[in-house]
């Protein structure tokens, strides 16, 4: 028997339900709204959020890109394009400019997001409080009374242990001047291009059951304290050995061997765009 | 395999139309030949409907054959006003003070509890014409201000009467009969122009 797959695999209703979420999302900014997630073909801690609010805009129109930790190459990327195009025929690429919808793990894209694209993040821990206060009945009513105590701790815990508030990645933040969220494990790099962006960002959390939203032209503002204020990961004289980028998110690689370390673009199709565009450079010169 | 369902894509695209329309709150979005149903007849509130409304939520609808069709159609509970996940308001405007006043605005524990409301218009408007209200949209979604017209003001004067603290609101479609919809979701700040009539 040849099974048919609905359109972007989910039926209507199931579509419906995380519809009916994003949109809540999107009215709350920053709020997380409970959703009836669904099973889906990959495991729990893969992306299923981030790949239900995916499959739920898709339309045979868009444009997909995935990336993971910066690269669309990754097996987690790879595969979750491979389903979403295996039940929607789409276009996938690699160039971000080039794409409608962008679901990632751990980064946002270094190219600047315009207002017609959907960034859509996949969230392992939606719940900013939650290494405060494990019953997630009472972090709902902390959000209720915007008593977020347990976030402030937590800074001024990392304060008094290793003399910097900030964290690794996944740093608190306080959107619209109400709620505080977890913006997904993306570097604190990442954090400060949603304050204000062009784009709409979505945030599914499949595991967590929970959907959230930054729209455009939105405040996020990462927590911080007065004398100790929030700062990015410091890539100051450094550049990217390939396409030679300064100002954008280095990985650090150590050449064991030698015991060089060298820096490279975290975005691998930001850093192959540059390339490409360079070399295309050289030839229009040569002529 | 793909199950191509024409009504699929149709309902994908006027989920995306809505979704912009909440991004970007006091902007028009149209839904164009995605607003109708599967006779072909246009009918942009009932696209609205099936949109979001099916028998995991409940719904009121003032007009007692429409709220009829609704139940039939979707399988969706009716439910007090005062109670529904969604209300729908017919393009009569006394149905306004009853749908929207009462709407339920949520829990501080759970505010995605606050009724979505669809409200038909008769004329949505990005430009300010003969007739028409006017109203300055400011807040999340927003860059400075965003303005568009309606040819009533009522439902601005109840959704400003509820007086609902933020994060407790409603969320607002408002639609015409050729399928021009604004969305005023709850975080939105809304202003009656002066002189926008």
């Amino acid at each position: 028997m040849q099974r048919l797959y609905n359109f972007a695999f989910f039926d209507e209703a199931s579509k419906r339900e995380i519809r009916r979420a994003i949109v809540k999302g999107i009215s709350v900014p920053g709020y997380q709204v409970p959703f009836a997630s669904r099973e889906m073909p990959i495991g729990r801690g893969w992306g299923t959020g981030g790949l239900q609010v995916t499959l739920a805009i898709i339309g045979a129109d868009d444009v997909l890109k995935v990336i993971d930790q910066g690269c669309d190459e990754s097996v987690n990327a790879v595969n979750i394009k491979k389903l979403v195009c295996a039940t929607t025929d789409v276009e996938t690429v690699e160039d971000t400019a080039a794409a409608t919808i962008i679901q990632s793990r751990h980064r946002i894209p270094e190219e600047p997001l315009r207002s017609d694209q959907v960034l859509v993040l996949q969230v392992p821990t939606p719940e900013p409080l939650r290494s405060f206060e494990p019953s997630e009945a009472k972090t709902r009513a902390l959000h209720a009374e915007a008593d977020y105590t347990g976030a402030w701790l937590g800074l001024f815990d990392r304060i008094v242990r290793f003399g910097e508030g900030s964290t690794g990645a996944d740093h608190p933040c306080l959107v619209n001047g109400r709620y505080v969220m977890a913006p997904s494990p993306i570097p604190r790099f990442d954090t400060t291009k949603l304050d204000g962006s062009e784009h709409l960002t979505l945030f599914g959390a499949g595991r967590e059951k929970k959907i959230y939203a930054v729209p455009p032209h939105t405040r996020v503002a990462p927590l911080d304290f007065e004398d100790r204020p929030f700062r990015v990961e410091d890539f100051d004289g450094l550049s990217c050995r390939l396409c030679g980028a300064s100002g954008v998110y280095l990985d650090e690689i150590v050449d064991e061997a030698t015991g060089e370390t060298v820096h490279q673009c975290n975005d691998t199709a930001f850093c192959a765009k540059r390339r490409e565009r360079a070399a295309a450079g050289d030839e229009t010169k040569g002529e | 395999m793909i199950s191509n369902d024409v009504e699929i894509h149709r309902m994908q695209r006027a989920f995306r139309t809505v979704m912009n329309a909440f991004a970007q709150p006091g902007t028009i979005a149209e839904l164009r030949d995605d607003a109708v149903d599967a006779a072909g007849a246009r009918d942009p509130l009932m696209t609205l409907v099936r949109l979001f409304v099916d028998q995991a939520v409940t719904f009121y609808c003032c007009d007692d054959a429409l709220a009829e069709r609704i139940a039939v159609e979707t399988k969706a509970r009716r439910a007090s006003q005062s109670e529904a996940l969604f209300v729908v308001v017919p393009a009569a405007a006394s149905a306004c003070e009853a749908g929207v006043g009462e709407a339920s605005a949520g829990t501080l524990v759970s505010p995605e509890k606050g009724a979505t409301v669809f409200v038909e218009c008769g004329r949505v408007s990005a430009t300010p014409d003969e007739g028409l209200a006017g109203f300055e949209v400011q807040g999340p979604g927003v860059r400075d201000v965003n303005r568009f017209w309606t040819d009533s003001d009522e439902w601005e004067r109840v959704r400003e009467g509820r007086c609902d603290e933020y994060p407790l609101g409603i969320e607002m479609i408002l639609v015409d009969g050729e399928g021009r919809l604004a969305a005023v979701p709850r975080s939105s700040s809304v202003t009656r122009m002066e002189g926008g009539r």
